[in-house]
């Protein structure tokens, strides 16, 4: 009798993802009703307000605060159930996978054996009882997995069932308040305090503690009412912190749209929503981008602070999950980042990522980009604050930065799962200064660090004064001119790393283009596809040790005046000066001092004065 | 003069507007036909989405160099155990012409006319991806591609 094939288990009718995303608007909803009525509780009528007309408004703003309070209710037991259908999906899904395996290996020994039959001696006795056995053996085999499989399929019905009546109990106003009095509902209110207070205290890992004694109801009461809180603490574990910022990232574009539609956008206004389209917007970017191990979508938001610095914002977007990541980056970007600075510097991470992740073996990737500095602003389509620019000269937004920084690593290291994360700090321009003072100032706690077209190392005399010996790699172009700022003589933004004396690992990058027009883009070719200094980074990130390079001695390098005379007599032209001039404003951009000597050594070029 | 000198490339930006929707149309295409074709050969059972497509800038911020077309698909299950995708993933990816090689543990690359496959898969899914090549476009054609918003692939669902 022919043998009968193992079923495969019915197809997961909702994938993980799917769930999170609808449970990320139905938080921000209840989060806008949160808000609602905490307003309309605090405020009541106002004082100057008296008289019968008063007491019977204050009546039924107490009525209407009660009611949203049953809402608000209504919607964390609503969250509480969809997380914990989210939990059981991604169970069922590793299931199901493992169910798929064994059936395919099942059905694929069955094929073989009707092969078997089909070739086998049919006068052979001895052949055609062993057939016979491994017949009996395979049904036996069979039987059992088809049970498994149906056993599958009605978790999975169950699973569904379950959430379905979760929902509808909390789906009436009577059913409501009965929430909103349940004796054992979370006082979110009361988390919060818990929680900022151990915010404040400046210790993510007893945040973390304090987290992972949370229960369920608390976790979503909590996010729920307080997500800008949750969203950017330290220590809450990233998945959570991406949920909180997601749902203050979708409240806030749907209040402030309503506000924009009534024209009545103020300008910081309008650039907290620019800020929030801008990281919905890259996360968009990344819908179609899964963790293959976990199913689960692979972009994380980790900061989202969209008011912070005088409406440039701060934000901060993995890609990978950096708490189980095995090697873990953090990216700090320079001059001119701002939150909506994000989607082209994620670009940068993917490419990264994928590099890493193709020479770590089986380890897995996180990159995060981190734009929660004030980072100095100039230049074409940036923000007109002159404050902003002038402060471009100092060192003070890399200290402030900084602090920040080796903060949101601290959070970072705090939220980590299983062994500790092989983690590489990577800091470009004017973040190489600002990663630079994380470490010299605030004991950054990374394993390794990558500086790249750096202006100077902030107080750091020595690699070691930033690192263990070994531990600091550096990348600078030959004809990056930012990397000329902090040499021979130190410069303004402090030393440049890529100096042999200074001590650390220099890294091979291209050198670049000669034409004094190129010059600027020279320092942004760090991250270019098939760039031997992206492969450098990776190295880094990966664990590993890329080539080392000598670094600069006097008389092996081209400062900075020579190149720019340089590279201009190569150009030509009138066209030169204007490219002198323009290059000259580019690098003043980049560290404020330059503007000067760049023009003076390029002046006798210029035919046309 | 000025945008022109400095723009992305210099004075030399050899793609234009109508080289950046040449190179969209072909990849949306090489995409959601092999998509398609990976897909089946996995008995995918579902999708992240029906694919999408975006312009990405090629470089660094905040002077990036270029501009690449990037379509990416997620398959979410599938009736194929995870240990067979590499296989499957490469019988599939070189029926479509591709010419493909490992890039590290559960990736492989393709590359074929100029653009770039890339599959990652994992016990719980796969991520595909076609990239074209950098454009070499002034820095106001990078902003206008960037902005445009996301093509839908059409790749068909699992029936």
């Amino acid at each position: 009798m022919a043998l009968v094939r193992v079923s495969q288990p019915d197809p997961l009718r909702t994938t993980s993802a799917a769930a999170a995303s609808a449970t990320s608007g139905v938080r921000a909803t209840g989060e806008s009703m949160s808000d609602a009525q905490e307003s309309m509780a605090s405020q009541g009528t106002p004082a100057s307000w008296t008289g019968d007309a008063s007491q019977a408004a204050a009546n039924e703003f107490t009525a209407l605060s009660a009611r949203l309070d049953a809402a608000s209710a209504a919607f964390v037991r609503a969250v509480t159930v969809l997380d914990a259908f989210d939990d059981t999906l991604q169970t069922l899904s590793s299931r199901r996978i493992d169910l798929v395996e064994r059936v395919s290996e099942l059905n694929g020994r069955i094929d073989t054996y009707d092969a078997d039959v089909a070739a086998s001696d049919k006068d052979d006795a001895t052949a055609q009882e062993a057939l016979v056995q491994r017949s009996a053996n395979l049904e036996r085999e069979a039987t059992a997995l088809q049970a498994d499989v149906d056993a599958w399929n009605r978790d999975q019905e169950s699973a569904e069932q379950t959430v379905i009546a979760g929902l509808q109990g909390v789906d009436t106003v009577a059913e409501g308040q009965s929430a909103a009095s349940a004796p054992n509902r979370a006082d979110a209110a009361a988390l919060a305090d818990q929680l900022q207070q151990k915010v404040d205290s400046g210790d993510p890992e007893a945040v973390a503690d304090w987290w992972s004694g949370l229960s369920p109801e608390q976790v979503a009461a909590l996010v729920m009412h307080s997500p800008q809180l949750v969203g950017n603490a330290g220590g809450v574990p990233s998945e959570v912190r991406d949920e909180a910022n997601r749902t203050s990232m979708l409240s806030d574009i749907d209040y402030l749209t309503q506000r924009r539609d009534d024209g009545q956008l103020t300008d910081l206004e309008r650039q907290q929503l620019m800020n929030a389209e801008d990281a919905r917007d890259t996360l968009d970017d990344y819908q179609d981008r899964i963790d293959p191990e976990t199913g689960e979508n692979q972009a994380f938001l980790l900061v989202y602070r969209p008011d912070a610095f005088n409406g440039d914002g701060g934000v901060a977007m993995s890609l990978g999950n950096p708490d189980t990541a095995d090697d873990v980056t953090s990216f700090v970007p320079g001059l001119t980042s701002e939150a909506t600075s994000l989607s082209g510097n994620v670009e940068s991470m993917d490419r990264l990522m994928q590099l890493a992740d193709g020479k770590n073996g089986d380890r897995s990737v996180a990159a995060i980009t981190w734009i929660d500095y004030d980072a100095p602003s100039s230049g074409e389509g940036l923000t007109d604050d002159p404050w902003d620019f002038l402060q471009v000269a100092g060192q003070g937004k890399a200290t402030d930065g900084g602090e920040r920084f080796a903060d949101f690593v601290d959070g970072m290291r705090a939220s980590d799962q299983g062994p500790d994360a092989h983690f590489t700090a990577i800091g470009h321009s004017y973040g190489s200064t600002t990663v630079s003072h994380a470490a010299t100032d605030n004991d950054l706690q990374v394993d390794d660090m990558v500086l790249i077209g750096s202006p100077g190392t902030g107080s750091a005399d020595t690699a070691t004064d930033l690192m263990p010996e070994g531990h600091l790699f550096v990348g600078s172009a030959d004809y990056d001119p930012v990397t000329l700022l902090g040499s021979p003589a130190i410069g303004a933004l402090g030393h440049d790393p890529a100096q042999a004396d200074f001590g650390a690992h220099r890294f091979e990058v291209d050198p670049g283009s000669y034409r004094v027009q190129d010059l600027f883009e020279n320092h942004s070719s760090y991250f270019n596809e098939g760039s031997t200094s992206l492969d450098a980074m990776a190295d880094v990130v990966a664990g590993q040790t890329p080539d080392e390079v000598d670094g600069r001695t006097l008389g092996s390098y081209q400062t900075l005046d020579t190149l720019v005379v340089g590279s201009s007599v190569v150009s030509g032209g009138e066209q030169i000066w204007n490219g002198v001039e323009w290059t000259g404003g580019q690098v003043a951009d980049a560290a404020g001092w330059t503007w000067d000597r760049a023009k003076d050594a390029g002046s006798w070029l210029n035919p046309f004065d | 003069m000025m945008a022109s000198l400095f723009g992305c490339g210099g004075e030399g930006a050899g793609d234009d507007a109508p080289d950046a929707q040449r190179t969209a149309e072909k990849t949306r295409t090489a995409a959601s036909t092999t998509f398609e074709a990976i897909g089946q050969g996995v008995e995918a059972l579902g999708y992240t989405s029906t694919g999408a497509g975006r312009w990405a800038i090629c470089g660094q911020e905040p002077s990036p160099n270029g501009a690449q077309y990037v379509a990416e698909i997620a398959v979410t299950q599938s009736n194929v155990p995870p240990s067979k995708y590499g296989a499957v993933v490469r019988e599939q990816a070189e029926a479509q012409g591709w010419s493909v090689k490992e890039a590290g543990a559960d990736t492989l690359e393709g590359r074929k006319d100029g653009l770039t496959l890339r599959a990652q898969y994992g016990a719980a899914g796969m991520n595909l991806s076609v990239r074209s090549r950098c454009l070499d476009v002034p820095k106001d054609e990078i902003r206008r591609l960037t902005d445009q918003p996301k093509d839908d692939l059409g790749v068909a669902p699992p029936s």
